[in-house]
């Protein structure tokens, strides 16, 4: 069996992690969850994640920000953001970062696991 | 964009006008700016429910940008009426701002403090306020109300009252000096016991002693003479962990009630609770108690059942702990306890696979007086088993649901009186460990093993996953074959299958939507559902053990046993989580319907109690201003408004804005033939073509045209003289509003040569008739219209149709049509006796469509 796929969740409120934890888990995805932005920059210079689920505006760092030092770092791993407030300019900024997609909130479980799957294939065919 | 518009209005109206029209015009504007409104009203409450099936995520946020959208709306429609009445509500704004701080301070994590109530009656306790009547009791309410199961009748008092016990002068006082001792390091024991004497010698403010006494005596009446007094804290740091540790007493005569409740309000602050709060950083002042006071059982025979094993939690099996009377020697083990393994698996849920009976020398039994005491049994009951077979599979049955309500292994407290039915007395999640890991990764791997019968199937209603034995519910007497635990495989989502929900596993039907009234249901008794998924009924098979996975949309052939440990073992029950129970409180204030009757004295804006009796106000308000419009002076008085003589008893008022209506014809009441408003004669022709009201041509009156779409005969007071229904029209425009009983039609239609500007609108509303017959004729109209190009939604009661872009000629036929569909649907109500019918009609209507359509052909051919 392929090693699971390092997937982070970060969203300053706890109810979206803790959503989202058991639904990827049930589809292979070694999941961690966290709610301080902060601490995930810090989380993201020790650990490579495969994915990165972060929402957008947060209290401390910001997900561009987020997204930014990520791709700095590990070029490879996909980010995904997730916001209740996506306008152009911002969905433009991210994508010059280096976004994978965007999806906006609330979102069906089933459809962020769908671009999760599709970031996945990039990461493992990145991989081989 | 405001050219646009601009442009629009001209088409509909035509450029400039004397004075009273275009400032009718701009009235106009602003009722259908409130119709909008009242629209995206109706579809953000559709919406809001459908994020109760836990198939999105969505986060406080979500909750604050939408009850502030529809502030903006309700606020909007409140405008728009009051400027269409010159101000004539000015009470609605105040009705406005009541509800507004209602729906603001559910989402306020403080509200619970401002609560009024002292009392609640069990049966109105709930999960949603567990802040108010604390854990044990908001569950014990809900496993009476949702999942029908006996408890002793009850009340409880809220931990308001607990706020105003303890804040009272002195004792409040007296606690913040005892907290700041304890803060500063004061021996735990002493603090505890001044703490507690204090309390009890404490006075209860004289409304909570009233408040007790009146409640109890009134269960006195019905000959409840002595309670059980039972803690029901709110957990200070969100798991169960303490809660359990507090005081109850039993037996206690109406007299003692407030003694023993200062004595269970007291149990918060034994040294254990202090130390545990000191231990997880929690403060003093922030626990609250609740206490529910339950009817006094003298039970046979009480214990203790855990659905699981809490050694090895995967195990297909239940204990179950009993002895003679009251549960005391279960729990302390004073004296011998029988004790039962049982099996879950099987064909026979609650075959016993082992037990062990006890010799029970003493059992514990209600004082006459008050308290218990302890007696010994009888020799020839001692060595005797004391649960019957029959009651250890009602216990069974009884784990299981619990277990499946709460998705979580529960510890039940049990008793049995005279009857085989056990009497709930407690349930609350238990801890248990696996003795193999349940890894969610592997789950994936187990479900692979297993054939899928159906996979993306549908929409789901309610997230979760059953399983069970498929028994489809086609015809009525499926109705009672239907067995507890199978998984009900339907049509469509009909709430005639309401009744049976409660018993399923889990819900799979061919058609419906999430928004739906069964749906609703289905969340309300969390049973996982998927909806909408084309051909269940074809591919599942009668009796057929399957396994519905409502996360995935998969449906599997056996039963995935590993997906049901992952959910009750593994994964957090999303139904009790803080946004699901904010958002249920915010639909309490938002979407019920309270003013149902327009011809009610009650009907007013001052008894508006939701946005939603706001919105339907205001709709009411807005119809009849228009319809009365010729009543009013000043500029307005040269508005033409006529009452149209039908054939058929549809009392409409028109309003000709711009060569709706011959220029030779300047009187009140105007034919069919003076109509030249091409949608509007379009629309009078299909009503009024012969054969539309053929079934029953001579009794028609308007009123059982009405109850053909209403049939809430209580209700459906409607006179026929006083029938009004508003037409405002122009040579190629109009917007028709019909009040049918508690239905609400509209249609809003352009016609003319550009078909470019050309569009039907079609919206039907239900109100406030039986939930069957309006979603049989929501699907019925639904499916007419979606088989005439209609782009169509169906929102709960709410069907939006629209077709756009086509030439006038189709426009014309496609105005007909919905003219005989008006017509047609009349009959509904007398006949649309099943589900099946929905089809039935769906085709009668488009062969008679068809057969019209060439009777007419064939006379322009002989013609």
């Amino acid at each position: 069996m392929t090693e699971p796929l390092k997937v982070l969740v970060l969203d300053d409120e706890p109810i979206v992690g803790s959503r989202i934890k058991p639904s990827l888990e049930r589809a292979g995805y070694e999941v961690e969850v966290m709610t301080d932005s902060q601490q995930a920059m810090a989380r993201i210079r020790d650990v490579r994640f495969d994915i990165v689920v972060t929402d957008f505006k947060m209290s401390r760092v910001s997900g561009l920000d987020l997204l930014q030092a990520q791709k700095r770092l590990w070029p490879d791993t996909e980010v995904i953001i997730i916001t209740g407030y996506a306008t152009m300019e911002t969905a433009r900024q991210a994508a010059e970062c280096g976004v994978f997609d965007f999806i906006p909130k609330p979102f069906r479980l089933r459809d962020l696991k769908e671009v999760i799957g599709r970031a996945a294939e990039q990461v493992r065919g990145r991989k081989d | 964009m405001k050219d646009k518009l601009q442009a629009l209005r001209d088409k509909l109206f035509g450029k400039g006008g004397e004075e009273g029209l275009s400032s009718f015009r701009s009235l106009f504007e602003r009722f259908r700016d409130l119709l909008d409104a009242n629209n995206d009203v109706l579809a953000l409450i559709a919406d809001m429910g459908d994020k109760l099936s836990g198939d999105y995520v969505f986060d406080t946020r979500y909750l604050e940008n939408t009850a502030s959208e529809l502030e903006v709306l309700v606020r909007r429609i409140i405008d728009d009426l009051n400027v269409i009445t010159g101000d004539r509500y000015p009470e609605l704004n105040e009705a406005f701002e009541r509800i507004r701080r209602e729906v603001r301070a559910e989402m306020d994590d403080d509200c619970w403090r401002r609560q009024q109530d002292l009392v609640v009656p069990l049966e109105r306790a709930d999960l949603d306020r567990i802040e108010l009547v604390g854990g044990k009791m908001g569950t014990l309410g809900e496993v009476r109300s949702r999942l029908g199961l006996r408890v002793p009748p009850g009340f409880v008092v809220t931990t308001t009252a607990y706020r105003a016990f303890i804040s009272q002068d002195g004792v409040a006082d007296f606690l913040s000096r005892a907290f700041a001792d304890l803060e500063a390091g004061a021996g735990v024991e002493e603090m505890s016991r001044r703490i507690r004497s204090y309390l009890a010698g404490a006075r209860l403010p004289e409304k909570l002693d009233i408040a007790i006494v009146r409640a109890a005596s009134r269960m006195a009446a019905s000959g409840y003479r002595f309670f059980a007094v039972r803690s029901s804290a709110v957990e200070e740091d969100g798991c169960r962990s303490f809660a359990g540790q507090y005081r109850s007493y039993l037996q206690v005569p109406v007299s003692q009630l407030g003694e023993r409740y200062k004595d269970v309000v007291a149990s918060l602050f034994t040294p254990e609770a202090i130390v545990y709060r000191g231990e997880h950083g929690l403060a003093h002042n922030d626990s609250a108690m609740a206490v529910g006071f339950l009817a006094m059982v003298d039970p046979e025979v009480s214990g203790v059942l855990y659905s699981r094993d809490p050694e090895a939690g995967e195990q297909p099996v239940m204990l179950v702990s009993a002895a003679w009377g009251l549960a005391r020697t279960v729990v302390d083990g004073s004296s011998g306890t029988d004790f039962y393994r049982l099996d879950r698996d099987g064909d026979r849920p609650g075959r016993v696979i082992e037990r062990r009976i006890a010799k029970k020398e003493t059992e514990v039994r209600p004082r006459e007086s008050t308290g218990e005491r302890q007696q010994a049994v009888p020799e020839d009951r001692q060595a005797r088993p004391c649960l019957t077979p029959e009651r250890l599979e009602r216990l069974s049955e009884v784990g299981e649901q619990l277990e499946a309500y709460f998705r979580s292994p529960q510890d039940v407290e049990w008793c049995f009186d005279g009857q085989d039915v056990p009497i709930i007395l407690q349930s609350r999640p238990l801890r248990v460990r696996t003795r193999e890991r349940i890894d969610p990764a592997r789950v994936a791997e187990a479900v692979r093993a297993h054939a899928v019968l159906m996979e993306d199937a549908g929409m789901v209603a309610c997230r979760g996953i059953g399983a069970g034995r498929v028994t489809k519910v086609l015809a009525d007497d499926d109705f009672d074959r239907f067995q507890r635990g199978a998984v009900l495989v339907a049509r469509s989502s009909s709430p005639k299958l309401s009744r049976l929900i409660p018993l399923c596993a889990a819900i799979v039907t061919d058609i419906g939507t999430p928004t739906g009234h069964m749906a609703t249901v289905a969340r309300e008794y969390r049973v996982p559902t998927l909806v909408d998924t084309g051909r269940a009924t074809e591919i599942l098979e009668e009796g057929m053990e399957v396994t519905v996975d409502a996360e995935e949309q998969v449906i599997y052939k056996g039963v995935v046993k590993k997906l049901l440990h992952f959910q009750t073992l593994v994964d957090q029950p999303f139904a009790d989580a803080r946004e699901f129970r904010v958002l249920r409180r915010l639909l309490k204030r938002i979407s019920p319907l309270y003013l149902t009757d327009p011809k009610a004295r009650s009907f007013s804006a001052e008894n508006c109690r939701t946005y939603h009796d706001i919105t339907r106000f205001c709709h009411e308000m807005a119809v009849k201003e228009f319809i009365d419009f010729h009543l009013r002076g000043g500029p307005w008085r040269r508005i033409p408004t006529h009452r149209l003589e039908l054939a058929v008893p549809l009392g409409l008022v028109v309003i000709d804005i711009g060569g709706g209506i011959r220029e030779d014809v300047g009187k009140r009441v105007v034919k069919p033939e003076h109509i030249v408003s091409r949608p509007l004669r379009a629309l009078l022709d299909g009503l009024c073509a012969e054969g539309v009201w053929r079934t029953r041509p001579v009794d028609i009156d308007f009123r059982s045209f009405m109850s053909s779409f209403t049939k809430m005969s209580h209700l459906d007071t409607m006179d026929p003289g006083e029938a009004q229904n508003l037409a405002v029209i122009s040579r190629d425009y109009m917007n028709v509003n019909l009040r049918l009983g508690y239905h609400f039609n509209m249609i809003d239609a352009l016609m003319s040569d550009n078909r470019n500007d050309n569009y039907v609108y079609f919206r039907f509303m239900g109100g406030v008739t039986d939930a069957v017959r309006r979603s049989r004729r929501a699907r019925f109209l639904a499916e007419v219209l979606a088989q005439h190009d209609y782009l169509v939604e169906v929102k709960g009661d709410l069907v939006v149709a629209r077709v756009r872009k086509i030439r006038k000629a189709m426009m014309h036929d496609s105005l007909v049509m919905v003219g005989r569909l008006l017509g047609f649907a009349r009959q509904l109500d007398v006949l649309m006796k099943s589900d099946e019918t929905v089809a039935r009609y769906v085709r009668e209507f488009l062969d008679d469509e068809a057969s019209a359509r060439s009777a007419l052909q064939k006379q322009g051919g002989n013609a």
